[in-house]
């Protein structure tokens, strides 16, 4: 990153006599983007004085069918404007100035590591208000309406699940391992959608689509904000929700009391979305989207394994994601009828 | 004949050396790599320890609830023959209420966990 040529941009967008781009280090980040934290010094213009903030650029080799940087810029604004808690988007630049696609924002402190949130009580506040808090967003981004920015968004043609459950169905289809219990955990899906009859595409609503623990920060008092934005679309109000509350997303929590994510109860998570969203969803209802996202994430996990097993790009972490989809079809097969550790058997 | 120690009782052991004399060792940063090398040791082991078993009597599970004969000879191949006929069957809903078939379905799942997750098993009281 070329901090001269970043400083000049700056300076340039915001009207500044100066702009100093000071200590400059990596963050995380991966073989697609970059993260620089950095502060910025900047003399006169609209943003007067020092700004802490992240550069996100993609990474010198990146390819990526991933959002770009303008999309996801984009997202954030929209995501933003609609009051989500997410890092306020500041400036979107592109390769003239430094050569690589980016953008600047605010920069927001806070730890995301689910294992670690869901034992260190000292993060997070009271948990039984973040977890409301947690449906508060899930609600407040379902506000974003349509627009030509957003367009490049994915919008399903059918019901959000069936939509889903076709695109799985084609995957495996051409997949070289055969899956008879996500097969059944499809039809499950497919034969009990429970709004198929009654639902109408305006009931789209702008889903984050990996909403879980992990991918929101938190500081001592509470939320500080809602990362990783690369999986979202439009779908159904309810997958948010269930996609935090899924087992899978609790690492390791047992219980109802910590079913959303490791942190709280369901209860609390719809209290707080129900209050924003201007709905009653009840608990029982989130069952289906729980399902869903244990049958979502087995599929995303065999697609994460295959780019190992595929040698396009030999990984132990990719590899090892392959085997976390037996206990997810066992787990599926459980919660969808099918449970011969007890006596009876289950019934669907 | 393989001499002994053979491949899963090498894992064993290598595994248990790498757990208690070094990774104690290893930085904080390094010791998710390390679990994950121990986790992909421990998966290799189980299988190799299993052996083809369970594999041949998942084949011969399938075969009678399909109640067909599968063209391939090699083990790999038949239960992958099998399987893709099975997962089809359940897709068109052959299974929706027949307990034989449920009970396979059970069966070669409950499997591959206990060579992939039998943690998961252990937690939530399955097997021990």
């Amino acid at each position: 990153m070329d901090t001269v040529k970043l400083a000049e941009f700056l300076a340039a967008r915001t009207g500044a006599q100066s702009v100093l781009v000071e200590n400059t280090r990596k963050l995380s980040g991966g073989a697609i983007q970059e993260n620089w934290a950095a502060d910025l010094v900047i003399s006169g213009g609209s943003h007067d004085g020092t700004v802490a903030v992240v550069v996100r650029c993609d990474a010198p080799s990146g390819v990526s069918d991933s959002h770009s940087r303008a999309q996801e810029f984009a997202l954030l604004k929209a995501a933003f404007d609609a009051g989500v808690t997410v890092p306020e988007p500041l400036w979107l630049g592109d390769k003239s100035v430094f050569g690589r696609d980016f953008f600047v924002m605010r920069r927001v402190n806070g730890a995301a590591a689910g294992h670690r949130l869901v034992k260190d009580m000292s993060l997070g506040g009271d948990r039984a208000l973040l977890t409301q808090r947690l449906g508060e967003e899930i609600a407040k981004i379902q506000r974003v309406q349509p627009s030509a920015e957003l367009a490049f968004l994915e919008r399903p043609d059918v019901h959000p699940a069936l939509h889903f459950i076709a695109r799985s169905r084609a995957y495996l289809d051409n997949y070289h391992t055969p899956y008879p219990a996500l097969e059944w955990g499809l039809r499950w899906l497919e034969k009990h959608v429970p709004d198929r009859a009654s639902w109408t595409q305006d009931q789209l609503v702008l889903a984050h689509r990996d909403f879980r623990t992990g991918n929101y920060m938190v500081d001592a008092q509470g939320l500080t904000a809602v990362l990783d934005w690369e999986f979202a679309a439009w779908s159904h109000p309810l997958e948010d929700l269930g996609w935090l509350c899924a087992r899978c997303w609790r690492f390791g929590q047992q219980g109802d009391a910590k079913a959303a994510g490791g942190i709280g109860s369901r209860e609390d998570l719809l209290a707080g979305y129900n209050r924003i969203a201007g709905r009653s969803v009840s608990p029982a209802e989130l069952y289906y989207w729980e399902v869903f996202g244990e049958l979502r994430w087995a599929m995303i996990a065999i697609g994460q394994g295959e780019r190992h097993i595929s040698g396009r790009e030999p990984s132990l972490e990719l590899a090892l994601t392959s085997h976390i989809v037996p206990e997810l079809e066992l787990h599926i097969l459980r919660m969808t009828g099918i449970d011969f550790s007890k006596e009876d058997g289950g019934h669907a | 004949m393989r001499d002994r120690p053979q491949g899963h009782e090498l894992l064993a052991i290598a595994a248990k050396t790498f757990r208690e004399q070094l990774l104690p060792a290893l930085p904080e940063d390094r010791k998710y790599q390390a679990l994950m090398i121990l986790n992909a040791m421990s998966i290799a082991e189980r299988q190799q320890e299993m052996g083809e078993g369970p594999l041949n009597d998942e084949c011969d599970l399938l075969e009678v609830v399909l109640d067909t004969t599968p063209k391939a000879d090699e083990l790999h191949e038949r239960a992958a023959e099998l399987n893709r006929e099975f997962a089809r069957r359940v897709r068109d809903g052959a299974y929706d209420n027949d307990d034989t078939g449920r009970h396979v379905l059970w069966a070669v799942t409950l499997q591959k966990v206990r060579e992939s997750a039998p943690r998961y098993l252990k937690v939530e009281g399955i097997e021990d």
